[in-house]
């Protein structure tokens, strides 16, 4: 039989507009951001790429701390959902099993969804969830912060997942401007209430190693950093910098370092850092 | 728009005697239950080729098994029955939410409906049962009930181990464990060696205590999952204890509800009952059923559809300004003046004492009433062949009308309709009967409910059948709780069983037989 089923990735891979979050009581309301300690439906829109129909496949919903390089042992699992596709068809995929969102990392966390079917398209044998190569995962890892007095930090963590030691690089880029429409689409109501607002970019991006590392003293941290991970263990980070303009997407990127091999992208996360003491009626408006 | 809809409120079936529990409510000690919808389209047009499944569930411990159900034709106006398997052992009692996923072509309509789910269990400190909402608990410490006359092995009881293993209260089942434990453990699937023994039948004289979490400042403190009287956890304790202790009496023995004497004293003011003597295994299921639902319809009718006396007590005792209601308790006896016939007018007489415990003292109210029966059905016909011939494929197809009180036929929705087969080797099998206009109903919405089965050449002999008709709760989600309340499903109307206070053997009457040859 013919059943593909795919949540298909964002661009960059990490920031897919196929998963999103509704706060609030009412899982049937607008997407938004988590917030924390209240409650959060996830969605995810699945495709079956086949031409078959396929009935009662599964698609399982976790969040994670904002991190890069995660797998299915470190993610957090909410709770699965049913879903039956014609061939070719999508849909919107409900999880009614509540997410509440704690204060871990400021309440800024990662959503992730696989849709498989047990035996007509099963899920690779693996802890891995292979964001780029695996199509019946997708990942959004986008945050949303509020810089005050023009700086930032976003805590996060660096996994290895693998099994042997693993070296690290993790990097931060500006987003392009195509990419910053898209992350604004995912939480409509934010994008909507930029409307207008000038788009900036994040001026001395860095990293520090404190999780609440003291932003108002830029320029001297290092633009990336280089990590060994023992296998199967985590370290923390933040990225800091200083918001240029009304709001900026920056990303954070993990390139695996292996000897002889060119340097492959295994996990990312995006910031959407918005001006907490707006200059512009637009932005004034986003933060109310 | 697609105009398939889900009107009301989901409902259980339990899976030993195959009948909708009191107001549909979901039960995590009875495990693995059947989530059942009935499904209206309710545009003018109709709908063909339509799927349904069950998406997400709002709680882990509610383990559904997915399974998508085709629709072939939705004609305007008419509902269908479907069901899914669901595990609630490990779900947290409360109000809960699935959502449904209706799709027809490109069409796609998404159904969010609530279900209750209580939690029933035993402490042993209290020798009382316990039933938990997120609005409170109710514990129920029985004094009496209304026993067979005919005891022992009169009422078919299998012969209790030479070395009896119980210790203690009774109530704790064999080896000390709560007889409700037997409603999991101890049923493994439909035997044909099942025999119906129950020490007790109906609750005759029992005290309740409600806690309600907060306490509540006011007169009135919140109904359980805000919708139904307190009394209807009393139907669903009495259910199932009937059901465990049937089920603990076969398996080992070890049935038998305790009693403790209580305010009012022991003993029934109307004699001992008529003992039920089915034959075993099949017709065993159904009459546990019938007596399961005839102990919840009891309590239901003696403590009043329009307003029970937890309510009742709220509205005669006024609590001091600023004064919290801590807790309420009541004591009821029974008087059962007539016989309990389910879906007849049957009285039942209620002398109740009810007690506010609140942080000012403590204020009180009694009663004695007596209320009938309204979950009743004027009279109903069932036809059916006598004989089917397996050899020329001969399909056996069951046909029920049923009339109210009013004289009106009911039809589409207002009933869950089903046939239970009881075989002459102790089978026990059963089919929904619909008023769909789908094979094998003729018509939809005409008051004629059908279902069909086959039967193989194994099945040869004469088999008994019961067509039982349970009511819907059909409170529309825009009734205030009060409203709401006043409406509750899932009693039998149907006539299969008349228990009497004359001793003798209880009426089980079934509504034919049919000759497989």
């Amino acid at each position: 039989m013919s059943v593909s089923l795919e949540i298909a990735d964002g661009s960059p891979w990490y920031l897919s507009p196929n998963i999103w979050t509704v706060p609030g009581d009412d899982p049937e309301g607008p997407p938004g951001q988590p917030i924390v300690g209240t409650p959060c439906y996830m969605w995810a829109r699945v495709h079956n790429q086949g031409t078959d129909l396929v009935q009662n496949a599964q698609v399982r919903f976790y969040w994670a701390n904002p991190s890069v390089g995660f797998d299915r042992s470190s993610a957090n699992y909410i709770g699965t959902a049913n879903v039956t596709l014609a061939g070719g068809a999508q849909s919107d995929v409900l999880c009614l099993m509540p997410w509440i969102p704690t204060f871990v990392n400021g309440g800024h966390e990662c959503a992730l969804a696989e849709a498989f079917h047990t035996s007509l398209d099963p899920l690779p044998a693996t802890l891995a969830f292979n964001v780029p190569t695996d199509r019946h995962v997708a990942q959004r890892n986008l945050s949303v912060v509020m810089a005050a007095k023009k700086a930032f930090h976003l805590s996060f963590e660096v996994h290895n997942t693998a099994r042997k030691p693993g070296h690290f690089k993790v990097v931060t880029r500006a987003a392009t401007a195509a990419e910053i429409e898209r992350a604004l689409g995912i939480f409509p109501k934010v994008g909507e209430s930029l409307r207008g607002a000038k788009p900036g970019e994040i001026a001395h991006a860095g990293f520090m190693a404190q999780p609440c590392p003291d932003t108002q003293a830029p320029g001297d941290t290092p633009k990336d950093v280089q990590t060994q991970l023992a296998p199967g263990t985590r370290t923390g980070l933040s990225v800091v910098g200083q918001l240029k303009g009304d709001f900026a997407l920056l990303h954070v990127e993990q390139w695996a370092l292996n000897r002889g091999e060119k340097p492959v992208l295994v996990g990312g996360l995006s910031v959407l850092v918005m001006d907490a003491a707006p200059a512009t009626k637009a932005t004034a408006k986003a933060k109310a | 728009m697609l105009n398939l809809n889900i009107p009301n409120r989901p409902f259980a079936t339990e899976p030993i005697t195959g009948l909708m529990l009191p107001d549909g409510l979901f039960e995590c000690s009875l495990g693995v239950q059947s989530i059942n919808v009935h499904l209206k389209n309710t545009g003018a047009a109709p709908v063909v080729g339509a799927q349904i499944y069950v998406e997400s569930v709002d709680d882990p411990g509610i383990n559904v098994t997915p399974t998508t159900h085709n629709v072939p034709t939705a004609q305007s106006g008419v509902s269908h029955v479907f069901g899914w398997t669901a595990d609630f052992s490990l779900a947290t009692p409360g109000v809960h939410r699935i959502s449904f996923v209706v799709e027809a072509g490109a069409q796609t309509r998404r159904v969010i409906k609530k279900i209750f789910v209580t939690k029933v269990g035993f402490d042993a400190a209290t020798g009382a049962f316990t039933a938990d909402t997120p609005e409170g608990r109710i514990a129920v410490t029985f004094h009496s009930l209304v026993r067979p006359k005919r005891r022992g092995c009169g009422c078919g009881c299998n012969e209790r181990p030479e070395k009896d293993p119980r210790e203690g209260a009774p109530t704790h089942g064999a080896r000390g464990r709560s007889v409700l434990d037997y409603l999991k453990e101890g049923f493994k699937g439909h035997s044909p060696d099942f025999v119906l023994c129950v020490p007790g039948y109906l609750p005759l004289n029992y005290s309740v205590s409600i806690t309600e979490t907060p306490a509540f400042p006011g007169q009135y403190g919140d109904l359980p999952f805000q919708d139904p009287w307190w009394k209807l956890l009393l139907c669903i304790i009495a259910l199932l204890l009937l059901l465990a202790s049937a089920i603990a009496e076969a398996v080992d023995g070890s049935g038998e509800i305790s009693t403790t004497g209580g305010p009012g004293g022991g003993g029934s003011p109307s004699g001992d009952c008529c003992g039920l003597a089915p034959s075993g295994g099949g017709t065993s299921y159904v009459a546990a059923g019938l007596l399961a639902a005839a102990a919840a319809a009891a309590t239901a009718a003696a403590l009043s559809d329009a307003r029970d006396p937890i309510r009742k007590g709220q509205d005669h005792t006024m609590p001091a300004p600023g004064a919290l209601t801590l807790g309420e308790e009541l004591d009821v006896q029974f008087i059962y003046g007539e016989p309990v016939a389910l879906g007849k007018p049957f009285t039942v007489g209620a002398k109740w004492d009810y007690r506010r415990i609140t942080s000012a003292g403590t204020l009180s109210y009694s009663a004695t009433e007596a209320n009938a029966n309204i979950h009743t059905l004027s009279h109903y016909e069932i036809t059916a062949p006598d004989v089917v011939r397996t050899y020329q494929k001969e399909v056996f197809v069951v046909k029920g009308v049923f009339t109210d009180s009013d004289g009106k036929t009911l039809s589409g929705s207002a009933l869950f309709v089903q046939c239970f087969l009881c075989g002459p080797a102790g089978q026990w099998r059963k089919f929904l009967m619909q008023d769909n206009g789908v094979a094998p109903d003729d018509k939809p919405n005409d008051g004629i409910y059908t279902g069909a089965t086959y039967f193989s050449t194994r099945d040869k002999g004469l088999w008994t059948y019961f067509v039982i008709a349970q009511d819907v709760n059909d409170a529309s989600p825009d009734l205030t709780p009060e409203q709401a309340a006043q409406i509750i499903g899932g009693f039998v109307r149907t006539h299969q069983l008349t228990i009497a206070f004359d001793g003798g053997t209880c009426a089980l009457v079934p509504d034919g037989h049919v000759n497989v040859v």
